[in-house]
């Protein structure tokens, strides 16, 4: 507090000579103004009024419409991606759990129902995006569906297939897995380069 | 103008929420099991009256590709053997009308298996 009181003491010349001048500005203003009659222009420029118009309209066009639909989209692409992501973690879980088994010589039927659960689960995962992306972007909707649902079902028929009760388990069942898996992966990184770049 | 849906099969309900497998001998849930037990009898009787089969695939856990191809595929496949490959998917296609309320790729696992079965016997 004392520091504040010194620096205005220490300013206060300037301070005055501030509301001097500003006295003198009004003074003079008030004297040019009533020497000077105020002359009000009647005549509506419709031209100038439509000017005005048109700049409220783009700032409030600005302001609120493009500004909402920005930030709506982009909870939306955030959304979007976000689930993307889940399906990538769940690609990858099928294929660690598939990659762990890859020594057992016979699945048992708690390691079947696994695989299948967990092909369910990415399904299900795969639904809920869809659903999303049909309810905020149709024209996607039909190109992404078909990539997603063609890799899935080809994942789903290598994960499930009779390679799945063969008795030993044949080497190459586990390297198509991983091959399919893989090109799946690929597929859903697109499909994310795609939102981030064009939604 | 659509037939009319006559016949109803639940997978999930009638049948096992976890469908598994191609043959009896992999389980009692099997394709095999499925065609035998309950899609042949009410396929043909849909087929005879010219009426629709609807089969409802909600609420399977998973669609394992053996168990469709060891039902429908081998249907299909069996079928074709008798009518001809092509008018034996049109056939079936014709009067089952697939449901699907929690997922958007078991519809099209199952009709691609009846437009190209492909079975091992």
């Amino acid at each position: 507090m004392k520091k504040l009181g010194d620096k205005i003491l220490k300013n206060i010349g300037g301070v005055i000579v501030a509301i001097v001048f500003l006295v003198l500005g009004l003074i003079v203003g008030a004297i040019y103004q009533s020497k000077t009659p105020v002359l009000i222009d009647e005549k509506i420029r419709y031209s100038e009024l439509l000017n005005w118009i048109t700049t409220m309209s783009i700032g409030v066009i600005i302001g609120y419409y493009l500004k909402n639909k920005y930030e709506n989209n982009k909870i939306i692409k955030n959304f979007l991606l976000e689930d993307l992501k889940n399906i990538s973690v769940q690609l990858v879980t099928v294929k660690s759990y598939c990659f762990e088994l890859r020594s057992v010589i016979s699945f048992s039927e708690e390691q079947r129902k696994e695989i299948i659960s967990q092909v369910n689960v990415l399904d299900k995962k795969i639904t809920i995006f869809l659903n999303l992306l049909k309810d905020c972007d149709s024209s996607k909707h039909l190109e992404i569906n078909e990539t997603l649902i063609n890799g899935l079902n080809s994942l789903n028929k290598k994960l499930t297939s009779d390679g799945l009760y063969e008795n030993p388990i044949q080497q190459f069942y586990f390297d198509e897995i991983m091959s399919e898996s893989s090109k799946f992966e690929g597929e859903v990184r697109k499909i994310m380069l795609n939102i981030i770049r064009n939604m | 103008m659509s037939m009319e849906i006559k016949y109803r099969i639940n997978i999930a309900k009638d049948f096992s929420p976890y469908p598994a497998g191609r043959y009896r001998t992999e389980g009692k849930s099997s394709g095999e099991a499925f065609l035998n037990d309950h899609l042949m009898a009410k396929l043909f009787t849909a087929i005879n009256q010219n009426v629709m089969l609807e089969v409802d695939l909600t609420g399977m856990n998973g669609y394992p590709s053996s168990f469709i191809s060891g039902s429908f595929g081998k249907l299909t496949f069996e079928l074709g053997k008798l009518i001809g490959k092509k008018e034996a998917s049109e056939l079936v296609l014709k009067h089952i009308a697939f449901v699907c309320n929690d997922s958007n790729a078991k519809v099209k696992a199952f009709t691609d298996e009846i437009s190209n079965p492909i079975t091992k016997k």
